[in-house]
Formats: structure tokens, C-alpha cells, sequence
């Protein structure tokens, strides 16, 4: 048999013989390519895996049919197995062609991944970090200008302790109603003197105007 | 690899030949484990080929195709092939 050559015969029972060189088409790649098919038809293979190898495939549904429907079904299945042959050997050539990048790929992951495990120094060890992290806990801060790392409730505090008074009446004035609030001239409760009117808007018309209201009154009787 | 069928109805018990250079022997062995269920099997190895015989009839005619696939599926998974 030629390097080339592959010879089909249909047998009386129903199955397809199909006779491959394993030059062409590996060992490997014939049973992956008879894998793909186990759950359609029966599989055997036979031969000579250097000369010749002979697969003999058989549909599952109508093993012993020799119908004209599954004459056509048989067909198409040889058609399937020389198609799954072929993408097999595309598969191998691949995956052999890029060999050389994968395993440099897996190389390199591997490699970074065994980095990020030994990031922690050899010398140091958890209980040290732990007592590293209670110095800087307890360490305290010498340029805090702005006093920010002094606890709110602690500042407030020390301020009620140095100026109680200053911080009682605080309080005092803000609980008082501002209606009610003194006035800081007279000190003496005083809702007019709360507002600034230089312009007499607050005062009514009618009263702001009532002399010239007057005199108009008079001029009209007088006509 | 050749399948001999009963030439007298349920009287002769048909024989299952597999080409050793294809099939593994340590996956039939297994495959037959797993046969169990259908019935026993005689294994005999000769120089170039595996022969199973049933121990008793099978019902299913086509357990010698569905015992050559199983070998073939598990060589397969086994990453044998």
C-alpha cells in the first residue's frame, strides 16, 4: 500500500473497513479520532501499527441494516471518522509546533508563583512582627502640631479640666433661645435692638409715612 | 481482531479476539472487572492476540462491540493511548 493510499469496503453486515497507513496518520491520532465516535458506532481496530492499521466501524442503531438509509448514515460516519483524523492531526502538529512555548510559559509561572511564597525574610519570624507592631503602637508621635493624634474624648477632657468655667458658659449661651438672648449694649433683653434697620424697612408704611398721609387728608377736605 | 458468532442457535458461545499490539492488556483486565455485571469471562493471552470467551451466554448480541469500545474509552482516559 502506497503512503497515500487508503482503501474502503463496505461489508454485508453493516460495518465500514477502513484500512490506514500509520505514516500519515499516527497511532495516537487514530484512537483519538475513534474516541470521538464510540458513543455513535462500534469501533475495532486491528492490523499493523507500522504497516497498515484497519479500523472497522459499525453504527450502533442498525448494526446488521443493510438498508439504504443506513447505507447513508455509515457513509456519513466513515465521512466523520476521516474528518475527526484529520483534526487530530492538525491537533498534534500544533501542539507540537508550540512545545517549546508552553513549557517555557509553564516554566515561568511556576517561577512566580515560588517568588511570591518567599517574600518574608528568611531571619524573621511571626512573633517578631508582633512585637514590631506593639512598638509602633506604643511609640509616640513628636511633631503633632495640629494635636490629630490626640483622641478626641482625651482632648476634650484636659480642656474641661484647664477652663471648666469658659466651657459652662459655652454651653449656657447655646441652650438659651435667641430670641431671649441679651443684648450686648444694654444687656438687657431687647428684640428690637437685635436687628440693624438703618433704612426703616421693619417699620410699617403706614406709620413711616403718617404725617404726609395727614396733610394729604386735609388738602382734599380744605378742596 | 475477530469475532467468531454461534453457527447453532444458544449452543455455541462466541469468542472475542483482540490484536495485542492495539488493545493493553492491563485495560481489558480492568474492562472485564467491570463487565462483571453481563457475565464471566476466560482470558487467555497468546504471542500477538487476547482471547475472551464468555463463561456463560450473554443476552446482549453486541456485548463484544460494547467490550471493545469500553477498552478503547478507557485506555483512552488512562491516558494509555
Amino acid at each position: 500500500m502506497g503512503p497515500n493510499e487508503k482503501i474502503t469496503m463496505m461489508k454485508s453486515e453493516g460495518s465500514a473497513i477502513i484500512k490506514l497507513n500509520p505514516k500519515i496518520y499516527p497511532l495516537d491520532v487514530i484512537y483519538s479520532a475513534a474516541y470521538v465516535l464510540i458513543d455513535r458506532a462500534y469501533i475495532k481496530l486491528g492490523g499493523d501499527p507500522e504497516t497498515e492499521v484497519i479500523a472497522e466501524l459499525r453504527l450502533k442503531e442498525s448494526p446488521r441494516g443493510t438498508d439504504s438509509l443506513s447505507k447513508i448514515k455509515l457513509e456519513r460516519l466513515e465521512m466523520d471518522f476521516y474528518n475527526e483524523l484529520l483534526n487530530y492531526s492538525f491537533y498534534k502538529r500544533q501542539s507540537e509546533k508550540n512545545s517549546n512555548i508552553r513549557t517555557a510559559l509553564i516554566q515561568q509561572v511556576l517561577l512566580a508563583n515560588s517568588e511570591e511564597d518567599f517574600s518574608m525574610p528568611e531571619n524573621q519570624s511571626p512573633a517578631e512582627d508582633e512585637s514590631f507592631l506593639n512598638e509602633v503602637d506604643n511609640m509616640e508621635v513628636e511633631d503633632d502640631a495640629s494635636k490629630i493624634a490626640i483622641p478626641w474624648e482625651e482632648k476634650n477632657s484636659v480642656a474641661d479640666s484647664e477652663s471648666p468655667d469658659t466651657l459652662s458658659d459655652e454651653r449656657e449661651e447655646l441652650e438659651i433661645p435667641w430670641e431671649e438672648e441679651k443684648c450686648e449694649e444694654c444687656g438687657e433683653c431687647n428684640e428690637e435692638s437685635m436687628f440693624d434697620d438703618p433704612e426703616g424697612i421693619a417699620i410699617p408704611w403706614e406709620e413711616k409715612f403718617k404725617d404726609q398721609i395727614d396733610g394729604n387728608q386735609k388738602t382734599d377736605r380744605s378742596e | 481482531m475477530e469475532t467468531k458468532k454461534p453457527t447453532e442457535a444458544s449452543k455455541e458461545i462466541s469468542r472475542l479476539e483482540l490484536n495485542k499490539k492495539f488493545y493493553n492488556l492491563s485495560a481489558v483486565k480492568e474492562s472485564l472487572k467491570d463487565f462483571r455485571q453481563i457475565g464471566n469471562f476466560k482470558l487467555e493471552v497468546e504471542e500477538d492476540r487476547i482471547l475472551l470467551t464468555p463463561l456463560s451466554p450473554i443476552e446482549d448480541p453486541n456485548w463484544d462491540c460494547e467490550l471493545c469500545n469500553y477498552i478503547l474509552a478507557l485506555m483512552k482516559n488512562n491516558s494509555m493511548v
